[in-house]
């Protein structure tokens, strides 16, 4: 993503861009890796950058590649470093000392819709497809944000129905794979991502960050589905088969299902 | 019965011979012996997938054999020269993200491969589903992952 991203405001090929191994003895301390911020935060801090470079390389009269400009800027001492810092966009106060203010310069924005099978005689749910669309500002790599959007939603699933978490004594139970049921491939629906693009002008290239919010829709989605199929209210997740059975029986006290 | 023994085994096309208890795991040969460290350790407990290799052809959790029942075995991991194919289309279809999980998962699509390139039908969407059920992933949503097993057997097929 910083490759692209990088490349894009250097004018220069992804293959030509090469990520430094993360050294904290030579970055300010950047905060909390929180709120999915990554790419807006440090690919904004990164095209900034670039695009500072690039503007010191065009002022040169040279003609080329941006590789071969480059190489001449720097054979005739030019200054190749640049270094940036995020700032707010204007109108948002935040105070990094005391860590107060507006933290949240942007949103992302998802629906989700799924399709769920319950099987009357157990309880158990199969959820048959699921739709996720995200608004991401700008997909920098279309393919990976889809995979992002479909591994958090899958997660979601799971949290919806599936993974059962519980402690005792302040110790979780489900503490290996064999008791942490995840999804499998056969517990999985197909999915599917459609993408909306509206440009954040704070980002690189408009987007937005996209890691969490996946796992926010998926378990509402699935449980308003489960009531839909039901006609009962499933007041918590994971909707085990226990759980939807008690439900069910609880709304038709002397019948069977 | 615990005392080390010369293991003789065929790793990746290369005859190897390293001196181990007859307990240590396939997946410690492979990784700390062998150096081989594509293969991962996931759960450690046969559930995850994430160790397999082939042993002489067939698909296995290496967490869950013993250096003892490998003897004089073919063994293929995901260093083997011949998965290019499925390597491949998992990178054009985006079938990898933290890596974890990917090396058993090209194995499983390669095994998925070899048992249907021949037939003259095409698996359904369970079928497909059902031969990479034995290997988790946590955060792909295995969606590309199953696109990168449709690739892989259209190509292999004549």
């Amino acid at each position: 993503m910083f490759l692209a991203i990088a490349a894009d405001a250097l004018g220069a090929e992804v293959a030509e861009v090469r990520v430094e191994e993360p050294d904290t003895s030579r970055v300010p301390d950047s905060g909390p890796t929180v709120a999915s911020r990554t790419c807006m935060i440090v690919g904004g801090c990164v095209e900034r950058a670039c695009r500072e470079l690039r503007a010191r390389v065009d002022a040169a009269p040279t003609a080329g590649a941006f590789r071969d400009r480059a190489r001449a800027f720097l054979a005739g001492g030019g200054d190749g470093a640049v270094e940036t810092v995020y700032s707010s966009p204007p109108g948002l106060r935040w105070d990094d000392e005391r860590y107060r203010g507006d933290a949240y310069p942007a949103y992302g924005w998802a629906a989700d819709v799924a399709e769920v099978e319950v099987d009357l005689d157990t309880f158990q749910v199969q959820v048959t497809r699921f739709l996720s669309t995200v608004d991401v500002g700008k997909a920098i790599q279309p393919a990976a944000v889809e995979g992002q959007i479909e591994g958090g939603s899958l997660q979601a699933l799971g949290f919806a129905h599936l993974e059962v978490v519980t402690t005792e004594q302040g110790r979780v139970l489900q503490d290996r794979m064999a008791t942490c049921i995840i999804p499998t491939t056969l517990d999985t629906p197909p999915m599917e991502v459609a993408l909306v693009e509206v440009p954040y002008p704070g980002g690189p290239s408009g987007a937005k960050g996209v890691g969490e919010l996946p796992m926010d829709g998926g378990a509402p989605a699935v449980a308003s589905a489960i009531e839909d199929a039901l006609g009962v209210h499933v007041e918590a997740v994971p909707a085990t088969p226990e759980l939807l059975a008690e439900l069910w029986l609880a709304a038709h006290p002397g019948e069977a299902p | 019965m615990s005392e080390p023994f010369e293991l003789e085994l065929t790793v990746n096309g290369t005859p190897r011979t390293v001196r181990v208890a007859p307990l240590r795991r396939l997946l410690d040969v492979l990784r700390e012996d062998l150096a081989l460290t594509g293969t991962k350790e996931g759960c450690g407990e046969g559930e995850c997938g994430a160790c397999s290799v082939f042993v002489d052809g067939e698909l296995v959790n290496s967490c869950l054999v013993a250096a003892c029942q490998v003897e004089g075995c073919d063994v293929r991991t995901v260093e083997a020269p011949d998965l290019g194919n499925v390597q491949a289309a998992f990178l054009e279809e985006g079938g990898a993200q933290c890596g974890i999980c990917t090396p058993g998962m090209v194995l499983a699509v390669q095994a998925f491969v070899d048992e249907w390139a021949a037939r003259g039908r095409e698996p359904d969407d369970v079928e497909l589903r059902a031969a990479l059920a034995g290997n988790l992933c946590r955060c792909t949503g295995y969606e590309k992952i199953l696109a990168s097993a449709r690739t892989a057997l259209r190509r292999a097929r004549p």
